[in-house]
């Protein structure tokens, strides 16, 4: 038994976290932090970097029902590392270099023996740069709040 | 432990280079033609593999014959389905209701129950992929129809009874029908519904 199926719930948790962090920080981010690792695994492409659409459904005030929002290109890519372990990137736009980067550190992540060495030296920190930029984002998009009101005309006397 | 072989390198340019030869082995039956783009998903070979690949997609219900891996030792035949269901999306689905389906030339299979398309949609019948041991040996036939200036001999490598009198009488009338595609290692024959099959006279 491998120690991703010990704790099957957790490693999905951990996997999702990482695969998000890896997607949403900037590619230029991402790639220079990979570059100080160091890191030249062995691996195979099993599906090269391909662009498609996906669509996307919005919630009016994150509680609505669903509607059809908007179209976004989607870029994907599949690897398997040289034991067997096979690592998935998916991000939205069209950066293929950065959906097999993401799929390699998906492939390295599932591997104890550079599971620490990444999440310290690549997960951690884009994970508190994507923070910070989210936290940039809400903080502009909350100073535009409006609040509706309606005043009372006094006609329902 | 599932192991997920690798697709096309070049998925668009290396799908459109097979979609040639199949065009071409279709409108012109009998013609053999080589798809040398991918290894193949054992216990496919090469020719039915990259077929697939090319033409099937998430709308396509896929049966791979278990008599297939029984030929090959070693291979597994749900593996060869995941590595379809990953690269193309294409959903296994039994005989009855594939719309592609890849089966050996030494099985017995009964064509009544195939799908053949309805008077009114023919072109949702199934197209069968048969692997087949060589072009050089079985039954001699001779092929004519649409496609073929006078006629073309053709071997399709030792066939099962069954596979044999379907091709000399299809039991469809047209346009109802099975077009089938003739598989060994990377070569292909592709003979269609419109293509009349009889056996050549010994001389």
């Amino acid at each position: 038994m491998t120690w991703q199926q010990q704790d099957a719930s957790y490693h999905q948790q951990s996997r999702q976290h990482w695969l998000s962090v890896l997607a949403c920080a900037p590619y230029e981010q991402v790639i220079s932090h990979w570059n100080t690792l160091g890191l030249d695994p062995e691996c195979e492409v099993i599906r090269q970097p391909e662009i498609g659409l996906a669509r996307i459904q919005g919630r009016v005030g994150g509680t609505g029902s669903r509607f059809n929002f908007a179209d976004t290109t989607v870029t994907r890519a599949a690897i398997r590392l040289a034991d067997g372990t096979t690592g998935y990137g998916y991000l939205q736009g069209r950066n293929k270099h950065h959906a097999l980067l993401i799929a390699i550190a998906d492939g390295l992540l599932q591997q104890r023996d550079y599971h620490d060495q990444l999440q310290a030296q690549l997960v951690a920190p884009l994970a508190s740069l994507v923070k910070q930029q989210h936290e940039q984002v809400a903080k502009q998009m909350a100073s535009t709040k409006v609040d509706f009101f309606t005043v009372v005309r006094g006609e329902d006397e | 432990m599932s192991i997920i072989a690798p697709g096309f390198n070049q998925n668009v340019e290396q799908s459109q280079v097979c979609f040639r030869q199949l065009l071409t082995a279709l409108s012109e039956p009998g013609t053999e033609v080589t798809l040398d783009q991918h290894v193949g998903f054992s216990p496919l070979n090469s020719a039915a593999s990259q077929v697939i690949l090319c033409l099937c997609d998430q709308l396509t219900p896929l049966y791979l014959s278990p008599f297939l891996a029984e030929l090959v030792p070693g291979s597994d035949i749900a593996q060869a389905q995941r590595n379809f269901t990953f690269h193309c999306n294409t959903k296994p689905s039994s005989l009855v209701n594939a719309d592609f389906a890849v089966i050996s030339s030494q099985e017995s299979i009964h064509f009544s129950r195939l799908k053949v398309g309805t008077d009114e949609q023919p072109h949702q019948s199934v197209t069968l992929i048969i692997q087949t041991d060589d072009f050089t040996s079985g039954p001699k036939l001779t092929l004519s129809g649409p496609g073929i200036p006078n006629q073309r001999t053709v071997q399709l490598g030792q066939l099962h009874p069954k596979i044999l009198q379907y091709l000399l009488a299809p039991s469809h009338p047209f346009p109802l029908g099975v077009d089938l595609l003739f598989c060994h290692q990377q070569s292909l024959i592709a003979i269609s519904r419109t293509t009349k099959v009889e056996l050549a006279s010994c001389m």
